[in-house]
């Protein structure tokens, strides 16, 4: 291949690149700036005077339709309906997708393909139902709602993980346990969870993205003070009392967007990994 | 005979999924189909109204505009994601020195949130502040980019923002379907004397038959289920010119009290993906197996 | 102490699909079974009802002369060496020895000492800090027979054990494994394809096709008397050769008429059969069966039958050639001394009649 073709193709990547880091600079830089600096200079100049104050207000301050305290009490909703949630997902996903390939039985094959339904539909036709029952158990407008529902539509895709993982491991494993003398919970916590370390890194870091990241059950299920940061950020960014704050717009969607960047960036390969597992089958 | 625990143990492990399922996804869809073949209006009314609420749908002007959205979004969506990814996928496929470095960032978007994605291209494509003024700083003062406020291309924002996030993702995707090609086929070819964008557009293309269909279903899927993404950067709006079915579907349900209609036009969401759903894989087992 | 025996054992999966139609096998303490036959035979399906690992749909399974068809493997009293081996790969050596023997609460000195012995018994000392994925695979079928024999089982179950590993290290393990036996004095059944292996280590030779014993006998037994044709051809390599014939009797003696064809003269092969079967079986069509190292050029006394015949292809395998030829319409294979059949294209053979065995051509059944 010529230089000239290579350097192109360099070029085009670069530029790709650039383009796709400029909204996440846009935020950076527009969050570190004054009102006055936005109105005067460029979108994408570095800010001249930083200032937190942005960061501080939306952290909070700053109001999320009637309540002004900023996204602080909506951070710790999310993170007290993400962890449960995503923990208790995963560990039944996990016992399901042992179940459903090492412990086979007459029919098995056919609730999976049942169960894989649940990636496919889209939840509006289960809203209006979910809404009712919620209502009636007691578990509208509470965290403990949220986590239900996480939970039970996340559990399609946690059993679809840990089958695929599972699959590939040899039947010999499970009969020679079984012939020295391991039942099933002693196969499962003893001869697999040891070796499922990297298949429980992709389910939570995979479960963590979308709970967190969920926008539709935490708008509808959510009451004023569970909901999550997701709506509690669309608020903030649609409650305009005088003078709109773009900064702390961008400081509110960084702040939402922190944990699961974080995530991404110390554990990016195994969210890659959920990313195209979740794609083979999903 | 001794009872032997492990008979059932594994059957009892499964049935809370299994009940979950069976009743928060299937019986939750019969729900919602019944309840969109009734009266109901601000609360569920058992009294059957035959298809009154599919005729209301489809005479409501907004559930067109919805469907045209989501058409048109749908097609740009995944069109431009396809072919950004496969295009990046490529370039990024000739031994291309930081390549993991490069692919971590196309593919951070990912992570984020619709909502605050959305919220960052709302900024960005603000006519007064942001492209629009950049591109007049840069000596075109006559420039106009106001897609966000303008009815007719406002949809067309939507499309800029969605693909921005999930092209990474269709590269990821198709790479990982490059780097599974055998690497012998590809020789094989290069001794016949093919060039490079021969054995791509000839051999290599055509075995990501598979990605092809998997990457066209999680982008339809994304585009069907997209509601965080259009409320956080229109809104629906300008006026409902923004309007896909979830949103449609959240308004009549949950803000306008028509359980009826909302449960008619969530019904007709599951519909679409079944029938774009139902033929890709039927294709895609026909073809493999 | 403990025999086992197998009557009328069926399996019948949901589907419909019969895997074993009726087994019965016996052997005695101490003896070595093997199951050997082609892939999908139902061998291991046969071996994992013994284990336990699947469920019996017909008849009974004795071990020690107790009834174990609704015990679950765990309380067979037998251990079980994998194909695959199956080491548990998060566990060290010295723990997958060990896992067997804390699920049954052994007491950690006893422990201790299995291990050690057993290490002692297979040269794996060195070893049994290292993880399975350190190990060769000539370690790991050490390691994973260690696991079977630490808990010194009333029978011991073995499936494939050696198809993974290399021509030269098969050898050796099975010399290994054969020594052990004979130390040990376990009752053992062991599964192969190979047979080989199932001549040389078994005691009893159990022949499976298709869900059903061919032939349940001694290596000595399967290979000089094979029932039908199955057992002839399967075991024993290369094959017996099957030669179409037509029986004929000639003043008071039985012969195997070969027809001649553009290749071979017609051939009479005397046979050793009475006056009353000559009188049963004359003008009947038959299929001779010859060993390849009794169509030779060794002129042996007695009952031989001398014929030339040309060399379509020879293979010198060391001490042997085999010369490929053919008799009667079909290839047959000879077991020749290299020298004499070095730059000819025609060879002078003789046929040892003496074991010469005779199948019904239409029933495979051997008849002599």
């Amino acid at each position: 291949m010529s230089k000239l073709s290579r350097a192109s193709i360099y070029a085009v990547l670069v530029l790709a690149a650039l383009y796709t880091l400029a909204p996440l600079w846009v935020m950076l830089a527009t969050s570190l700036k004054s009102l006055d600096e936005i109105r005067d200079g460029s979108l994408i100049a570095a800010p001249l005077a930083p200032t937190v104050e942005p960061w501080l207000k939306a952290w909070s301050s700053a109001c999320t339709g009637v309540r002004c305290e900023g996204l602080k009490p909506f951070f710790w909703n999310s993170l007290l309906m993400t962890i449960p949630a995503v923990l208790i997902s995963t560990f039944i996903g996990a016992l399901n997708g042992y179940v459903l390939t090492q412990w086979r039985f007459r029919g098995s094959e056919v609730l999976f393909t049942a169960l894989l339904v649940g990636c496919f539909i889209p939840f509006q036709v289960v809203l209006l139902p979910m809404a009712r029952t919620l209502g009636m158990v007691g578990l509208s407008d509470s965290i403990f709602g949220l986590i239900f529902v996480h939970v039970v539509y996340g559990l399609a895709f946690t059993t679809l993980f840990f089958r695929n993982y599972y699959v590939s491991i040899p039947q010999d494993l499970m009969k020679a346990a079984r012939v020295d003398g391991a039942g099933f919970f002693t196969i499962f916590w003893r001869i697999l969870m040891p070796i499922s370390g990297p298949i429980f890194v992709v389910c939570i870091i995979w479960q963590f993205t979308q709970i967190w990241n969920d926008f539709l059950f935490g708008v509808v299920f959510a009451g004023a003070d569970s909901q999550p940061i997701t709506v509690a950020l669309n608020n903030l960014v649609r409650t305009s009392t005088g003078v709109k704050e773009y900064n702390v717009d961008m400081a509110a969607a960084i702040i939402a967007a922190l944990p699961t960047l974080f995530v991404y960036i110390v554990a990016g390969k195994y969210f890659v990994r959920g990313l195209t597992a979740g794609a083979v089958k999903g | 005979m001794t009872m032997q625990p492990d008979r059932w143990l594994p059957k009892l492990v499964l049935s809370p999924t299994l009940a979950a399922s069976l009743l928060f996804v299937y019986g939750f869809i019969l729900i919602t189909v019944a309840l969109s073949f009734t009266e109901s209006r601000l609360l569920p009314n058992w009294e059957w109204a035959g298809v009154e609420r599919y005729v209301e749908l489809f005479d409501s002007e907004r559930w067109w505009t919805s469907a045209i959205n989501i058409a048109i979004f749908g097609t740009l969506f995944i069109a431009l994601s396809m072919a950004i990814g496969l295009l990046i996928a490529i370039l990024l496929d000739q031994k291309i020195r930081g390549e993991g470095f490069l692919r971590a960032i196309y593919l951070y978007p990912m992570a984020l949130s619709f909502i605050v994605s959305g919220t960052a291209w709302k900024w960005i494509l603000n006519p007064g502040l942001g492209l629009e003024k950049l591109v007049q700083s840069w000596g075109f003062p006559n420039f106009t980019f106001d897609w966000l406020v303008n009815p007719d291309m406002a949809i067309y924002t939507v499309v800029i923002a969605g693909v921005w996030q999930s092209a990474g993702f269709a590269m990821a995707l198709f790479l990982a379907g490059l780097r599974g090609v055998d690497s012998e086929i590809i020789k094989a070819a290069q001794v016949d004397g093919a060039s490079t964008p021969t054995i791509y557009r000839r051999i290599i293309i055509p075995t990501l038959r598979p990605v092809f269909f998997s990457v066209t279903l999680i982008l339809a899927h994304i585009a069907i289920k997209s509601f965080d993404l259009v409320m956080a950067l229109t809104g629906g709006g300008p006026g409902t010119a923004t309007d896909v079915p979830a949103i449609f579907m959240y308004q009549f349900s949950f803000s306008r009290g028509q359980l009826g209609l909302g449960a008619a036009s969530a019904v007709m969401m599951l519909m679409t993906v079944i029938a774009i759903m139902v033929p890709l894989m039927y294709a895609e087992t026909k073809s493999s197996g | 102490m403990a025999n086992l025996s197998i009557k009328n054992i069926r399996k019948t999966y949901p589907n419909g699909v019969e895997v074993l139609k009726g087994i019965n096998l016996e052997i005695n303490d101490g003896e070595f079974l093997i199951l050997v036959g082609g892939s999908g035979c139902g061998k291991s399906t046969l071996l994992n009802m013994i284990a336990g690992l699947e469920t019996v749909s017909e008849g009974e399974i004795q071990i020690g002369g107790k009834r174990v068809n609704d015990l679950p493997p765990k309380d067979r009293d037998i251990a079980m060496v994998f194909q695959s081996y199956a080491l548990y790969p998060s566990m060290s050596v010295r723990e997958n020895i060990a896992f067997g023997l804390s699920l049954r609460k052994v007491p950690n000195a006893e422990q201790e000492a299995t291990i050690a012995r057993v290490a002692k018994l297979l040269q794996i000392e060195a070893l049994l800090d290292r993880r399975p994925a350190q190990l060769s695979g000539g370690q790991r079928q050490r390691v994973a027979m260690g696991r079977a024999l630490a808990r010194e089982p009333q029978l011991f179950l073995f499936d494939e054990p050696l198809s993974n590993l290399d021509a030269k290290l098969r050898v050796e393990m099975r010399a290994e494994i054969k020594r052990l036996h004979k130390r040990l004095g376990i009752t053992t059944v062991y599964v192969t394809h190979d047979q080989v292996e199932a001549m040389t280590l078994g005691d009893k030779i159990a022949v499976m096709k298709e869900g059903v014993i061919q032939q349940f006998g001694t290596p000595d037994d399967i290979y000089s008397k094979p029932s039908n044709t199955f057992v002839a051809t399967f075991m024993g390599s290369p094959p017996m050769n099957l030669i179409p014939a037509v029986v004929e009797g000639r003043d008071g003696a039985g012969f195997a008429r070969i027809a001649g064809d553009e290749n071979s003269p017609p051939l009479s092969v005397p046979l050793l059969i009475s006056s009353s079967a000559i009188a049963a079986y004359e003008n009947l069509r038959v299929l001779l069966g010859l060993r390849p190292e009794q169509v030779s050029d060794n002129e042996r006394p007695g009952m031989s039958v001398a014929v030339e015949l040309p060399v379509a292809m020879t293979e010198v395998t060391g001490a042997d050639a085999m010369v490929f030829t053919s008799l009667g319409g079909v290839e047959i294979v000879c077991r020749t001394q290299p020298r004499s059949v070095a730059g000819t294209d025609r060879v002078r053979l003789h046929i040892d009649a003496s074991h010469a065995l005779v199948f019904d051509a239409s029933t495979g059944l051997r008849i002599v």
